[in-house]
């Protein structure tokens, strides 16, 4: 992977952030606006994939087990969030909100459906991060690896699913 | 209104994230997911049992009304499926325990395992047709990840290729509920079937119904579009293959039997004679397929296509006594074609080969293969009075009384290639004497004990059909009456 460019490694590290935020941004908005868990998932994909791009796979090797975990922790959020309320006797997936008054930023509204789209940030931050690492990655051993552009074959293929 | 319909669902999807999370210990990943199938068959048999008691079951998510939120509807039909799914994924996962590599059942098999029974209990389960589609995604995507699993070379070649023919019948999919939400602003189910009469275009209409056939029609392998399963049911280990064969291409038969009968029959006139002349090519050429085999797998998967035909074709006659036969040969086909594969995975690890001209001496190292692989193929062929005779019977009769003399003639004459088929199996595969060598195997007694749970609910279909064909009759009862259907997703009292 090419991995040499000053520019694109000066500025990636002012790109993260704002993107970090616009990602975070959407995330809130998500409940009555577009965006939401799997859009802001995304952009925070995008965030961590300019991450490798700059500065090489040194910053995921290593944590592709993290990656996995991150989608299975989501998944169980999200699943989690549909299931109690057939606990409690309520119909499959119903949500229920409330209105919290916290100092200086005034009625939040706080929905249970946020936790939802939480358990959707994580699996598509994780398995967005988990793909392009697998597709990205191969298993030969960091010495050889600046030799590996012509792409030896993944192992890790099935990982994304 | 009561969860229930939504545990055969949130089940396997609970199960598959436990799985996923201790997928280095294998034996805690083999009893879980035993534990959890077995608990699931229950939920299934007490979801048929309240069907049949109080009748159709709904659950709205969230609380929504219909036809606003997605609801979840549960018939007879609905209700057989998820059963015999159960039982045939119970007994696979028993055979998977003790057949597959370390390394698949590390590689996350048994959490893939599990959300592919989310999938397909879904697409039962669902009454709304775009969370068909989403279920449809669900149960594809898990089966790419355990189609693929172990990268071997054939495997990958094969994956890719039905990954892309699923991709493309996705996305006609996605495009046949695009116009009917246009043409209508509906997509529950029971909502559309009386909104597409209402409809100015009844040609939109008809486009629609054949977006749907066709989508329908390469998932469930029909003719002409059933080049992919072949070939794609061969790639990965056989007893992944046997979970598919027995189970993915009828959940296609299974979104073409709801959609028609709900949705097209009434509106688009075409519908039957069309079902009627791909339900004689499906079994006529997928059965010419099979005979041109000579390996244990590929028969066993064109006859997968060439059975197929028998559903669609008691789908086309569409009398109740036609679709109650065509609803008892959809459980009847599950059961023995997963056992049929089961037996085929056994006899593969037993001699490291499917290749029938390798084959031989399986009838003298493992007779209880032979006897259950007799039984099994006689059934498939329709010999009483095992369950694939009753099941032909029924739709036989049906045919008869429908005066669609083609379709039974047909029908009769594939019988006679199928058991032509099954012998020649019989006969390279397990009679002739062989000099080939068994191999060395561990769990081979589990492995028979799996294969006959299901050869023994065959036998139990096949003998006790008088106890079964109420359930299908109710079945195809409920299927006709399709304002039963309405009544109970859109009218008072039954939502919330």
């Amino acid at each position: 992977m090419k991995r040499d460019s000053l520019i694109f490694m000066t500025v990636v590290p002012w790109v993260v952030p704002v993107l970090l935020a616009a990602s975070l941004m959407l995330f809130l908005k998500g409940h009555n606006a577009p965006g939401g868990g799997f859009i802001a998932g995304l952009l925070t994909a995008v965030a961590l994939v300019l991450r490798l791009l700059a500065y090489g796979s040194e910053s995921v090797r290593g944590k592709e087990s993290l990656y996995i975990n991150l989608i299975i922790g989501g998944l169980a959020i999200a699943a989690t969030t549909a299931i109690v309320p057939t606990l409690l006797g309520y119909p499959f997936f119903t949500h229920t909100f409330g209105h919290v008054h916290v100092a200086l930023l005034g009625d939040i509204e706080l929905a249970s459906a946020a936790l939802f789209d939480l358990g959707v940030y994580l699996v598509v931050v994780g398995n967005v991060v988990t793909v392009i690492v697998a597709l990205t990655l191969s298993d030969e051993p960091p010495s050889d690896r600046d030799a590996q552009a012509n792409g030896a074959e993944g192992t890790g293929a099935q990982d994304g699913h | 209104m009561s969860n229930l319909p939504i545990i055969p669902v949130a089940l396997p999807l609970v199960a598959g994230i436990v799985l996923a999370l201790i997928r280095e210990r294998t034996v805690a990943s083999r009893a879980v997911s035993l534990l959890v199938n077995c608990v699931g068959l229950g939920v299934a048999w007490s979801l048929m049992m309240k069907v049949q008691s109080e009748g159709i079951q709904t659950l709205g998510f969230g609380g929504w009304a219909a036809p606003y939120g997605i609801f979840f509807a549960v018939d007879m039909l609905s209700a057989l499926m998820v059963l015999v799914t159960m039982v045939v994924s119970t007994a696979t996962l028993l055979f998977a325990c003790f057949s597959l590599d370390e390394f698949r059942e590390r590689r996350f098999f048994y959490a893939f395992f599990q959300f592919l029974l989310v999938g397909v209990n879904g697409s039962f389960l669902t009454g709304d047709l775009f969370n068909l589609f989403v279920w449809f995604e669900v149960l594809l995507i898990s089966s790419y990840a355990l189609m693929v699993l172990g990268s071997e070379g054939y495997q990958l070649q094969e994956t890719f290729k039905y990954l892309v023919i699923n991709a493309v019948s996705s996305m006609l999919f996605l495009i046949g509920v695009a116009v009917i939400y246009s043409l209508t602003g509906t997509l529950n189910m029971a909502d559309l079937s009386v909104k597409l009469a209402l409809v100015e275009d009844q040609g939109a209409v008809a486009a629609v119904a054949v977006i749907f056939m066709m989508v329908f029609g390469l998932k469930g392998g029909l003719f002409p579009l059933y080049m992919w399963l072949p070939r794609a049911y061969f790639a990965p280990p056989t007893v992944i293959s046997a979970l598919f064969g027995g189970l993915l291409t009828k959940v296609g038969v299974y979104a073409l039997f709801r959609t028609t009968s709900l949705m097209f029959v009434d509106n688009v006139p075409f519908t039957l004679p069309v079902l009627i002349v791909v339900s004689a090519g499906t079994m006529f050429f997928g059965v010419l397929g099979a005979l041109a085999q000579w390996d244990f797998k590929r028969v066993l998967s064109y006859h997968i296509v060439s059975q197929i035909g028998y559903m669609i074709m008691g789908l086309a006659i569409y009398t109740p006594l036609a679709l109650a036969g065509a609803i008892f040969y959809i459980v009847h086909h599950i059961l023995v074609k997963t056992a049929l594969f089961l037996i085929a995975a056994a006899v593969e690890k037993l001699r490291g080969t499917t290749n029938l001209a390798r084959l031989g001496g399986v009838m003298e190292s493992r007779p209880a293969l032979a006897v259950l692989f007799m039984i099994a193929g006689l059934s498939l062929a329709g010999v009483p009075p095992l369950s694939g005779f009753v099941a032909k019977l029924m739709l036989i009769r049906g045919g008869l009384e429908e005066q669609s003399y083609f379709i039974v003639v047909v029908s009769v004459l594939v019988s006679f290639l199928t058991l032509f088929s099954m012998m020649k199996i019989f006969r390279y595969g397990f009679w002739r004497s062989s000099e080939s060598a068994d191999l060395d195997e561990t769990g081979a007694g589990m492995r028979i004990v799996a294969t006959s749970v299901l050869v023994g609910a065959g036998i139990v279909l096949g003998l006790g059909a008088v106890w079964v064909l109420p359930y299908a009759e109710l079945a195809a009862e409920q299927m006709l009456d399709t304002q039963g259907y309405i009544d109970a997703v859109l009218g008072p009292g039954a939502s919330n």
